[in-house]
C-alpha cells in the first residue's frame, strides 16, 4: 500500500555536497600517486637498512622505518597500487557479472532465477573471506588469484541487490506500456530497466570496491595474496607488528590509509545513490 | 482457540522440517565441494598428506593405501561422509591428532570471543539504530552514522591494534595477549579482541537497523498512535522495534553466523588460540583434515542460525503465522 | 464567542522558508461539522495535522489555535490535547493500523492511555467495536492484515474515539474504500458524530461528499481559503470562481454533460502567489486587479465569506446551472472489433485457487465507448490485463478483428505485431506510467518505431501527437519529472495514439488526478472517440466517468458481469441488486438533503 504524501516535494536538487568532492580528490590523489610513485617517493621502497631499523619519525624519514630500515612513508606511497587496482578489478568485474546475472534473472524470473538463486544461497552458506583464506591459502597463494576468487565471491551479492531493484521496476506501468507499445525484452531490460536501477548498480559497485579492499588488506594481513616484501598496507601491519612498540606509525600509517581510501570510496558510493536517485526520482 | 494454535505449532514444526531437508541438502553439496579440495589442490594427496620431507615412495604407497587414495574419487567421498557423520574427521597431518580433539580444545576462546562480541554488538548497535532512524538527520543520527562509516572502512586488525597500542601499551588497562583463566579473568582478557570484533559487527547491524526504523518511522501507523497519544515508550517497543525486527534479526544473524571469518583476523592480533587461529596454521600447512572440518564446522554454524533466524521470524511476525497455517 | 469548540485564527504552516499553509481561519462549535475541501497542493492535510500537533518533521506553523478557549502550540512535539480530547482519523486504512497488533490490542492501548481499569478493558473493546458496526467478537482476535479495508477504517475510527474526544479530525478516511464501503463508513462517521455531539473536521477533495457530510465548508486553493459557507448555501451558488469550477468539474453521475468544465493548468505552489490571487491564471473572470494583491476573505453576504474580489457581481454568473444535457446519438452500429467470449483467469494461491475472472462475455463495435465497471477484486484489472496480453487467461477466448490474441505467446511475430498496432492503453498511474530516465520525446519516438506504418519524420510526428493531445512541442525535451500528472497522462495517451490503435484501452486513467486536470484528460479522451472513431474500453469504478465518456457500460462484481447494457439506461434504472447499490452509493449534488 502506498503511503500518502502530504507534503509537496521540494524542488530543489540534492547537492553533491563539500564532503563529496574532499572525498573524490583524496580519491583522485592515490590514483594519481599510483601512477607516479616511482619519481615521486623520497626513498626506494624496498631499500633496507638494519641500521636504521625501527626509527620513529624524523627529517629524512617522515614516517620513520619498519624492521628492516626500509621508508615508512615512501611504503606508504607505493602501497596505493595494490591497494586501488586489486580492489577496482574486484568492483568492476563483480559489478558486471552480478549485474548482467541480477537483471536477466530479475527480470526473465522463472526456473533460470530459481536456479541461480539457489546456487548463491549456497556461496553464502560459508562466509566468503574464509573461503578466500583457504582457497588462496591451499593454492599457493598470489595477488590475482585473491582478485579472482574475491570478484566470485562478491558477485552473488551484486545479483541479489539488482535483481531486487529490477523486481521492483518490472512491476512499474511504465515496463508494461513498453510492453504493449511491442518494445523486444531485451530493449526493455536494457533500455528502459537498467537506466532506472543505476544508482544501486553504481553505489554497489562502489560498496563492493571497499569490501574488496578490507578483504584483500585482511588476506594480505594473514600473508594471503601479495608477495612478501611488497609494499602492501595489509602487508606492512603484519610485517611491522613487532615494531608496534617502536615506530607507531609503522602500523598506523597502513592502516589509515586503508581506513581512509574505504572511508572516501564509501561516501561517494552513498553520496552517488543519494544524488542519482533524487535526479531519476518518479515525482 | 486451544485448536488453532495447535495447528499453528505443526505447521510451524512443518516448516522448520523443511527447511531443515533444505540445510541438510546444502550441507551435502558443501561438503562435496569441501571433499574436492583434497582432488584439487595441486600436488599428490600423498605426499601432501605425508608432508615434503617424508615422501618416501614406500610411504606414499601405505599413505595411499590407508587412505583408500586408489579408490574412486566418489567411494572416498562416502567414506570420508560416513566417518564424518560419526564425527571423525581423521587426523592431523602435522600433529598426528584427532581432528574433532583439536577443534574441541580451541572452541572455547572462539565462543568466548564470538559470543562477547555479539552481547557487544546487539546492546549497542540495535537502540542506537533505532534511535538513529527515527530521528533521521539529526545529531544522535549524523553521529551514529558517521561512527558507523569509519567502523566499516577500518579493517578489523587495525582495529585491534589500536585497541591494543592505546588500552594495553599506552594505558595498560587491559592485557594484551592471552585468555585467562575463570570467569572475571577471562571477561578481562577478552575483552579488547571481543571490543574489536564487535565494532565491524556493531557497524553492521546499526546501518540495518537504522534503515529499518526509518522505514518504519514514516509510517502512517506511527503517527496514527501519537495521534491517540499512546506512550512513547509503547510506541518504542510495540511499533517501532517490532516492525524493525525482521531486518534486525536478520543482520544480527549474519554477524552471528560470520563471527568465525572475524576471529580469524582478531585471534591473529591478540594471539589467542581459538579456531580462526586454528584454520590459518593449517591453511599454512596445508593440513587438509582440519581445513575440511573447520570448513563443515563453518557451514553448520551459518546454516545454524538463518534456522534459527527463520523461526524466529514467526515469532515476531503475525503474517508469516497466519500464512503458514493457511498454506 | 466562547462557544466555540476549535478556533483557529491566521494559521500559517512552513517548510524552511516557504510557505505552505497561509492565513487560514476556521471556527467551529460543538457538535458542529466542517469539511476542509482543497485539490492537491492546497494545503487541506497539513492544516489538518497542525491541528492535532502531528505536523511532518520539518515543518512549522504559525499563528494561534484555540481549543475549549485554551492555547494549543501546533509545533508541540508532545501530546497535549492531541488524542485525549482531538482525535486523528487517517486516510489509509491498511497503513493507519500496526501490522503486529490486533485490532482489539489497538483500542485496548488507547483505552489504557486514557485511564481506564485493566478489568473492564475487554468489555470495553467490545462496546467500543459494536459502536462501530462490528458485532463480531472474533474481529478483536484479527490482525490487520486479515481485514478488509472497510473493517479497518471501522477499527480504527474505534481506536481513535476510545479517548472519547470532544473533536474528530478526519483526513480522507473514505478515499481509499470502494464506492460502497465509502458510503457505510461516511453514514458511521455522521451518525458517530451526532449521536456523541462531537465536533468533526472532514478533509476531502471531494466537495459533493463534503456537502452531504458537513453542516459548513471550506473550500482551500494554494494554501489559503477560497471560501467559506453553508453546505446548502454553497451548493446552490457558489461565490467563488474556484468553487464554481470545482462543481463545474465534477463529472455528474445523474446525468450527460456536453461540457465537462475543468479549468486549464494546475495548482501552483503557495509560496509563489503570496502576492497575488492564487486562482488568477485559472480563472474565466480574471481583472487586472486580481493580480494586484492577495485578495482578503472577506464577508459578501451573512456567514459567507469569499476571496475573490469580484465576488459580489459575479454571484448570479457561477450559480451552478445544471443543464441536463441530450447526449449525441451514439455511431450506427458497427462491427465488433474486439470480443472477449467466456473469458476466465484462475490465479493459484496459498491455501486455494482464487478466481479473479469467472467466464465474462463483452463485445465492443468499432467507434463505440464501452465502460467496465467495477470495484477492487471485481477482476476489472484482469480483463485489462488480459486483453494486453500482459498475462493468459485459463480459458475463454480474446478475438481482436479477426485475430485470436487469447494466447499472445503462441501468436506469430506478424501476427503480435498487428494486434499491438490495433490495441493500445493508458494505464492509471500518471507518475510510473512514463520512465522516468527518458524524455518525452525519446518515450514516443519509440512507440513511432514500433509502428507498421513507417513515420519518415519522427520529430514532426512527435510534434503532432503532442498538439493532438493539448501539449506543446517544447515539452518533447522535458522529463517526466517536470511535468504535472496532467502533463503525464496526456503524455501517456499520446504515446498509445502513436500506434494509431483501433481500441484504446484506458484503465482508470483519471483515478489519480485532481478533478479539476481529470475534466481535461476526459474531454481530451471524449474528442478522440468523437472526433477520430477510436473505439474506447474504459475500466473504472467511478460512475460518474462512466456517465460522460462511455455509450454503454458492463458491471463486473467478483468476476462475473452482473448486467449490461447503455449506459443511461444502466444509470438511470439499475437492475441488479449490486448496481442498485453502486449508484445508491455516489455522493451527488443534487440529492444531498438539507442538513440542519
Amino acid at each position: 500500500m502506498s503511503q500518502v504524501t502530504i507534503v509537496p516535494t521540494l524542488s530543489r536538487r540534492t547537492e553533491w555536497g563539500r564532503l563529496f568532492w574532499v572525498c573524490v580528490g583524496f580519491v583522485a590523489a592515490v590514483a594519481i600517486t599510483a601512477l607516479t610513485v616511482q619519481w615521486i617517493a623520497p626513498h626506494d621502497w624496498s631499500a633496507q637498512s638494519l641500521v636504521d631499523s625501527g626509527q620513529g619519525p624524523s627529517s629524512s624519514h617522515w614516517l620513520g622505518t619498519d624492521a628492516l630500515g626500509r621508508d615508512i612513508f615512501s611504503r606508504l606511497l607505493a602501497g596505493t597500487r595494490t591497494g586501488l587496482i586489486g580492489p577496482l578489478v574486484i568492483a568492476i568485474g563483480a559489478g558486471v557479472l552480478g549485474t548482467a546475472l541480477g537483471l536477466w534473472t530479475g527480470y526473465a524470473g522463472g526456473r533460470v532465477d530459481g536456479l541461480v538463486m539457489r546456487s548463491i544461497d549456497l556461496v553464502y552458506a560459508v562466509p566468503p573471506l574464509l573461503v578466500a583464506i583457504v582457497l588462496v591459502g591451499l593454492f599457493g597463494g598470489g595477488y590475482w588469484l585473491a582478485v579472482v576468487v574475491l570478484i566470485f565471491l562478491s558477485a552473488p551479492g551484486d545479483v541479489r541487490v539488482v535483481r531486487a531493484a529490477v523486481m521492483a521496476q518490472r512491476e512499474l506501468p511504465y515496463v508494461a506500456a513498453a510492453r504493449t507499445v511491442g518494445v523486444s525484452p531485451f530493449s526493455i531490460a536494457s533500455k528502459h530497466v537498467l537506466p532506472n536501477v543505476t544508482p544501486t548498480v553504481t553505489a554497489n559497485v562502489l560498496l563492493q570496491f571497499v569490501v574488496g579492499l578490507i578483504a584483500l588488506s585482511g588476506l594480505a594481513f594473514l600473508g594471503l595474496g601479495v608477495e612478501p616484501g611488497s609494499p602492501d598496507w595489509g602487508l606492512m601491519i603484519a610485517e611491522n607488528r613487532t615494531v608496534l612498540d617502536l615506530n607507531v606509525w609503522a602500523v598506523a600509517g597502513p592502516a589509515i590509509c586503508i581506513t581512509l581510501l574505504a572511508l572516501a570510496v564509501t561516501v561517494i558510493g552513498d553520496r552517488m545513490f543519494e544524488v542519482l536517485t533524487d535526479r531519476t526520482a518518479a515525482r | 482457540m486451544a485448536a488453532a494454535a495447535g495447528r499453528r505449532w505443526v505447521t510451524i514444526a512443518r516448516f522448520a522440517v523443511r527447511r531443515l531437508a533444505a540445510m541438510v541438502a546444502i550441507l551435502a553439496i558443501v561438503s562435496f565441494l569441501v571433499f574436492s579440495l583434497l582432488a584439487l589442490t595441486p600436488g599428490d594427496p600423498a605426499v601432501l598428506l605425508l608432508g615434503p620431507q617424508k615422501a618416501t615412495p614406500e610411504a606414499v604407497a601405505r599413505i595411499r593405501a590407508e587412505f583408500g587414495l586408489d579408490d574412486p574419487f566418489l567411494v572416498q567421498y562416502r567414506d570420508w561422509v560416513v566417518a564424518a557423520l560419526h564425527g571423525d574427521f581423521g587426523r592431523s597431518i602435522r600433529s598426528g591428532q584427532q581432528v574433532t580433539d583439536m577443534i574441541s580444545e580451541r572452541v572455547g576462546v572462539t565462543v568466548w570471543l564470538a559470543g562477547y562480541a555479539f552481547v557487544l554488538t546487539v546492546l549497542i548497535a540495535i537502540p542506537f539504530g533505532l534511535v538513529a532512524g527515527m530521528r533521521k538527520g539529526r545529531l544522535a543520527d549524523r553521529l551514529a552514522t558517521a561512527s558507523s562509516l569509519v567502523a566499516l572502512s577500518a579493517p578489523t586488525f587495525a582495529v585491534g591494534f589500536l585497541l591494543m597500542y592505546v588500552f594495553a601499551v599506552q594505558l595498560d588497562w587491559f592485557p594484551a595477549f592471552g585468555s585467562g583463566d575463570g570467569f572475571l579473568d577471562t571477561l578481562w582478557h577478552m575483552t579488547l579482541p571481543a571490543v574489536t570484533l564487535a565494532i565491524s559487527q556493531i557497524a553492521i547491524v546499526l546501518r540495518q537497523t537504522r534503515a529499518a526504523a526509518m522505514d518504519v518511522a514514516d509510517r502512517d501507523y506511527i503517527t496514527f498512535a501519537r495521534a491517540r497519544a499512546v506512550p512513547s515508550r509503547r510506541i518504542w517497543q510495540r511499533y517501532v522495534l517490532h516492525n524493525a525486527s525482521l531486518p534486525v534479526l536478520t543482520s544480527a544473524g549474519l554477524v552471528l553466523a560470520y563471527s568465525l571469518t572475524g576471529a580469524v583476523l582478531v585471534e591473529n592480533v591478540f594471539a589467542l588460540q581459538g579456531l580462526g587461529a586454528l584454520l590459518v596454521v593449517s591453511v599454512a600447512q596445508l593440513d587438509l583434515p582440519v581445513v575440511q572440518a573447520l570448513t563443515m564446522f563453518t557451514a553448520l554454524l551459518v546454516l545454524t542460525t538463518n534456522l534459527v533466524v527463520d523461526l524466529l521470524y514467526f515469532a515476531f511476525d503475525p503474517r508469516l503465522r497466519r500464512a503458514a497455517v493457511a498454506a | 464567542m466562547s462557544d466555540l469548540l476549535l478556533d483557529v485564527d491566521g494559521l500559517d504552516i512552513s517548510v524552511e522558508d516557504r510557505l505552505l499553509v497561509r492565513a487560514v481561519g476556521l471556527q467551529l462549535r460543538a457538535g458542529e461539522s466542517v469539511g476542509l475541501v482543497g485539490e492537491s497542493g492546497s494545503g487541506k492535510s497539513l492544516t489538518a495535522r497542525a491541528l492535532v500537533s502531528l505536523l511532518p518533521p520539518g515543518l512549522s506553523a504559525r499563528g494561534s489555535i484555540r481549543f475549549n478557549g485554551e492555547s494549543i502550540d501546533p509545533n508541540a512535539r508532545s501530546s497535549g490535547h492531541r488524542g485525549r480530547s482531538i482525535a486523528l482519523l487517517m486516510q489509509d486504512p491498511f497503513t493507519m493500523l500496526n501490522p503486529m497488533m490486533t485490532a482489539g490490542d489497538h483500542i485496548a492501548e488507547t483505552l489504557r492511555s486514557a485511564g481506564r481499569t485493566e478489568g473492564s478493558i475487554d468489555t470495553e473493546v467490545a462496546r467500543r467495536l459494536a459502536e462501530v458496526g462490528i458485532t463480531d467478537r472474533a474481529v478483536a482476535h484479527r490482525y490487520p492484515f486479515e481485514l478488509s479495508g472497510g473493517m479497518s477504517q471501522r477499527v480504527a475510527l474505534a481506536a481513535a474515539l476510545a479517548n472519547d474526544p470532544a473533536l474528530l479530525v478526519a483526513d480522507e478516511p473514505s478515499t481509499a474504500l470502494d464506492a460502497t464501503t465509502q458510503h457505510e463508513v461516511l453514514e458511521l462517521l455522521r451518525s458517530i458524530q451526532r449521536q456523541r455531539g462531537m465536533g468533526l473536521v472532514l478533509i476531502t477533495h471531494d466537495l459533493r461528499l463534503a456537502f452531504s457530510v458537513c453542516d459548513r465548508v471550506l473550500v482551500m486553493y494554494a494554501g489559503s481559503i477560497a471560501e467559506t459557507a453553508s453546505s446548502s448555501a454553497m451548493r446552490d451558488a457558489p461565490l467563488h470562481p474556484y468553487t464554481a469550477g470545482l462543481l463545474e468539474s465534477m463529472p455528474s453521475v445523474e446525468h450527460y454533460q456536453s461540457d465537462l468544465g475543468g479549468m486549464p493548468g494546475s495548482v501552483p505552489a503557495t509560496s509563489t502567489v503570496l502576492d497575488r490571487c492564487a486562482f488568477a491564471d485559472r480563472c474565466a473572470h480574471r481583472q487586472d486587479s486580481c493580480t494586484d494583491g492577495a485578495p482578503p476573505l472577506v464577508e459578501v453576504t451573512a456567514g459567507r465569506w469569499s476571496s475573490c474580489i469580484r465576488s459580489h457581481e459575479l454571484g448570479r454568473t457561477l450559480a451552478a446551472v445544471e443543464p441536463d444535457d441530450e447526449r449525441p446519438e451514439p455511431a450506427a452500429a458497427a462491427d465488433a472489433i474486439l470480443t472477449v467470449t467466456d473469458l476466465r483467469k484462475t490465479y493459484r494461491a496459498k491455501g486455494g485457487d482464487h478466481v479473479a475472472l469467472g467466464g465474462v462475455s463483452f463485445s465492443l463495435a468499432a467507434g463505440e465507448a464501452v465502460g467496465i465497471v467495477g470495484e477492487s477484486g471485481s477482476g476489472k484489472t484482469t480483463i485489462a490485463r488480459c486483453i494486453l496480453g500482459l498475462t493468459t487467461p485459463s480459458a475463454g477466448r480474446i478475438d481482436l478483428g479477426g485475430i485470436d490474441v487469447t494466447d499472445r505467446s503462441a501468436l506469430g511475430g506478424a501476427q503480435r505485431r498487428d494486434a499491438t498496432q490495433r490495441l493500445q492503453c493508458v494505464f492509471q498511474d500518471p507518475y510510473s506510467t512514463l520512465n522516468p530516465m527518458h524524455t518525452v520525446g525519446y518515450t514516443l519516438r519509440e512507440a513511432l518505431a514500433h509502428r507498421a506504418r513507417r513515420v519518415d519524420d519522427r520529430d514532426a510526428a512527435v510534434a503532432s501527437l503532442l498538439q493532438r493531445v493539448g501539449l506543446a512541442s517544447e515539452l518533447a525535451s522535458r522529463r517526466p519529472a517536470a511535468l504535472s500528472g496532467g502533463q503525464r497522462q496526456r503524455v501517456a495517451i499520446a504515446r498509445a495514439l502513436a500506434m494509431d490503435p483501433a481500441v484504446l484501452l484506458c484503465d482508470e486513467p483519471v483515478a489519480a488526478l485532481d478533478v479539476s486536470v481529470q475534466a481535461q484528460v476526459l474531454a481530451l479522451l471524449r474528442t478522440l472517440h468523437r472526433g477520430q472513431g477510436t473505439s474506447l474500453l474504459f475500466i473504472t469504478h467511478d460512475l460518474g466517468v462512466v456517465r460522460q465518456v462511455t455509450d454503454r457500460i458492463v458491471v463486473l462484481y467478483r468476476g462475473e458481469i452482473v448486467e449490461q447494457g447503455p449506459t443511461d439506461v444502466v444509470l438511470d434504472a439499475p437492475q441488479h441488486e449490486y448496481t442498485q447499490r453502486l449508484v445508491a452509493s455516489m455522493p451527488r449534488i443534487g440529492a444531498g438533503e438539507p442538513q440542519g
